[in-house]
């Protein structure tokens, strides 16, 4: 690793400490430094990440997708990159701690393990296998964050039902508005991960990858759940408190499909 | 020594007294409230003869007279005897029954009044409007000059620091204002939503303004009697009214709903609500009961996207509210305190002023005596050069005794001794420091 990437791998964590540490303080303690510099904070973290991508791909050749750990940053930096879109599009600003929070701990895991790969193979250079992973990484990003929205709508909605009003009942937005997110982040999950298989697709003739591996057969129950979810959406009643512990489950479900099982192979595919 | 022209000027002789929530009953209290006019008349009278400055603030919770005596013999006392005996309540109220306090103490006690820190309902936001209705009332007649004139801006500053400094004004206070924050945490835009009112009483009411002060639009309006129901609507610029018999028909229709209908008990029943709920396909739905007793079956509450809440849950929300505002109380203090220490310090600045206008008389007049006997025996150019060095002289001679004057002193014994000796050693006109 050369000297600018080993800076940066420290710095870009530290960006994001820096930017949820921000954000924390500004959701909990409304500390007026922590509310004028988090947004300057979070978008010189997405510079920052956006530097040390680049210097990977200029070491390696090749996107940032060959291990898991090279896709943790890329799933830090997708998170990222979502979240910022969605705080400037909607103006809501105090979500920010609770998904940059997750973002930190890819970006963490990612910078303390990721090691080079050595000589990738030339696949990972081929234009559908990048739509494929970019469209995947977009995908599982939206439905992460519609995951951790709908666990600020448990959250909240059990502050009101309870008539514990804390915290969370003062600071979040209205249950409306995020179960409005989740929605929103779901339906644009789905249209990428329908874009990484029909990718995915056309790319696995060319490739040695089984039709039964887990992850694939993994991701596919979770599209075809989302799909179901949204199609049926009205008709099974997925609104409010079951729409939120679908999202959840669904969440779990794509993480530990696509990243734990990934921990113990050496391939993304089997 | 001139202690006789050194005596404090009137405005540190601020005297408050007056009857509070904490001093006495209500039964009291609404005795003794003064209306614009009585408040006028009062004013008119007290300047005519005993205060040179009065203010009278005179709301439901307090009556309180701020006056700056004419004589020495104007108390604390009199002012309050004065008081009691214009409402003729001398055998009802006793001097007991009232609070007093002076100088410091008084201009305190009005910034606590103004940021409603004194309030019975801490935070609360008419009683500034009421502390300025009382000085419009008081420059009315003439009854404020320089020391009540900074008293009430003052007060308004720092209420204005409370408000926008602190929590001390935020969240709900009441039941049905606390019902229209709780919608607020369940849906994103109440002006999209339609809002069903049950009752049209005053709970009804002002739920429905609170609402509508959050941009509630789609209000409906059902009551028993529907020329009330008819009346409310007019009242609050809808035309949506449904006959009482004919509302749980349409109860599906309705995102909100509030009830608050007195003695007529159980108004919907968890089935009704619930085939209400199927129509609506299980879309979110408050019911708000601020019915006494409850209008609303309470198991509805255990139905799938209904949220029921009654008074006592709404209790909850105002509680922590205003446990919220008393935690911001330390942060009022030091505001008030902060208040207080400006008023003071421009207070001394008006018992010092007269001394340090006599203090550089007394160098200008000597400069001028002693350059007059020089004009006739140098040169122009040789004269302008001795007036810039003895203005200078002047200039360093007067700045540590000025400087020490203006700083604040630990009393006003203190302060009156620094005046008198420097009067003293500088041998200065007394009838200058008079005026």
């Amino acid at each position: 690793m050369d000297a600018s990437l080993y800076i940066f791998s420290i710095a870009v964590p530290l960006a994001y400490l820096g930017a949820t540490g921000a954000y924390c303080a500004d959701f909990f303690w409304k500390f007026e430094w922590a509310t004028s510099i988090k947004r300057p904070a979070l978008f010189l973290t997405a510079i920052l990440h956006l530097v040390y991508l680049h210097l990977l791909i200029a070491q390696n050749g090749y996107p940032p997708i060959a291990s898991v750990f090279q896709l943790m940053t890329t799933i830090a930096f997708t998170l990222l990159v979502t979240y910022l879109f969605i705080e400037l599009s909607t103006g809501v600003i105090e979500t920010g701690f609770f998904v940059l929070s997750v973002a930190l701990l890819f970006q963490i895991t990612s910078s303390w393990f990721i090691e080079d790969v050595g000589e990738a193979s030339e696949n990972l250079k081929h234009p559908i296998l990048s739509l494929h992973v970019v469209s995947a990484l977009l995908g599982y990003s939206a439905i992460a964050i519609a995951g951790i929205y709908s666990l600020l709508y448990l959250m909240l909605l059990k502050q009101i039902q309870t008539n514990r009003y804390g915290l969370l009942f003062e600071r979040l937005p209205n249950l409306e508005l995020f179960e409005k997110m989740s929605y929103n982040a779901v339906l644009f999950g789905f249209f990428f991960l329908t874009v990484a298989f029909i990718a995915g697709a056309i790319w696995i003739p060319k490739t040695t990858i089984s039709l039964v591996d887990f992850k694939l057969i993994g991701t596919i129950v979770v599209w075809a759940i989302y799909g179901i979810g949204l199609l049926f959406r009205e008709r099974l009643a997925l609104q409010g408190k079951r729409m939120a512990v679908m999202l959840i489950s669904g969440f779990l479900f794509a993480f530990l499909s696509m990243t734990a099982l990934n921990l113990f192979s050496s391939r993304f595919h089997s | 020594m001139h202690s006789s022209i050194h005596s404090q000027p009137e405005a540190t002789q601020l005297i408050a007294v007056g009857i509070t929530h904490k001093t006495a009953s209500l039964d009291i209290r609404e005795r003794f409230a003064f209306s614009e006019a009585e408040t006028k008349a009062l004013l008119a009278e007290l300047c005519d003869g005993i205060a040179s400055e009065a203010m009278l603030v005179s709301t439901c919770n307090r009556t309180e007279l701020y006056a700056v005596p004419k004589l020495p013999e104007v108390t604390a006392d009199y002012l309050i005897d004065f008081l009691i005996s214009r409402r003729a309540m001398t055998k009802e109220v006793h001097r007991e029954h009232f609070f007093r306090t002076f100088a410091c103490g008084a201009v305190k006690h009005f910034f606590a009044v103004a940021s409603a820190a004194d309030s019975m309902i801490l935070g609360e936001a008419q009683i500034l409007g009421q502390v300025k209705d009382a000085y419009r009332l008081a420059a009315e007649v003439g009854a404020t000059k320089t020391t009540l004139n900074r008293l009430a801006h003052d007060a308004f500053n720092v209420a204005k620091r409370v408000k926008t400094e602190t929590k001390f004004s935020e969240g709900a206070i009441s039941v049905s204002y606390a019902a229209v924050e709780l919608a607020k945490k369940i849906f994103s835009d109440l002006s999209e939503k339609n809002v069903l009112l049950i009752g049209a009483g005053e709970t009804a009411e002002l739920a429905a303004k609170h609402l509508i002060e959050k941009k509630a639009r789609r209000i409906s309006i059902t009551n028993r009697t529907l020329a009330k129901a008819e009346a409310l609507a007019s009242e609050l610029g809808t035309s949506n009214v449904l006959t009482f018999d004919y509302f749980k028909e349409r109860l599906h229709e309705f995102d909100i709903v509030i009830s608050a209908v007195g003695t007529i008990g159980e108004l919907l029943s968890a089935s009704e609500i619930e085939r209400a709920m199927q129509k609506r396909k299980r879309a979110t739905t408050l019911l708000l009961d601020l019915g006494v007793p409850r209008n609303i079956d309470k198991s509805a509450a255990s139905l799938y996207n209904v949220f029921l809440k009654d008074i006592d849950d709404l209790q909850v929300i105002v509680q922590k509210n205003l446990d919220a505002r008393r935690a911001e109380l330390p942060k009022v203090e030091r505001i008030i305190i902060e208040g207080v220490v400006e008023f003071e310090r421009w207070l001394s600045s008006l018992q010092v002023a007269p001394t340090i206008r006599s203090l550089q008389e007394k160098f200008n007049a000597i400069k001028a005596m002693e350059l007059a006997r020089l004009k006739n025996k140098v040169s122009d150019a040789e004269y302008k050069l001795l007036e810039q060095l003895a203005d200078r002289l002047i200039g360093k001679l007067l700045h540590f005794p000025i400087k020490s004057l203006k700083s604040p002193a630990p009393t006003d014994d203190s302060l009156e001794g620094k005046i008198a000796l420097l009067r003293d050693l500088f041998d200065l006109d007394e009838s200058a420091a008079a005026k």
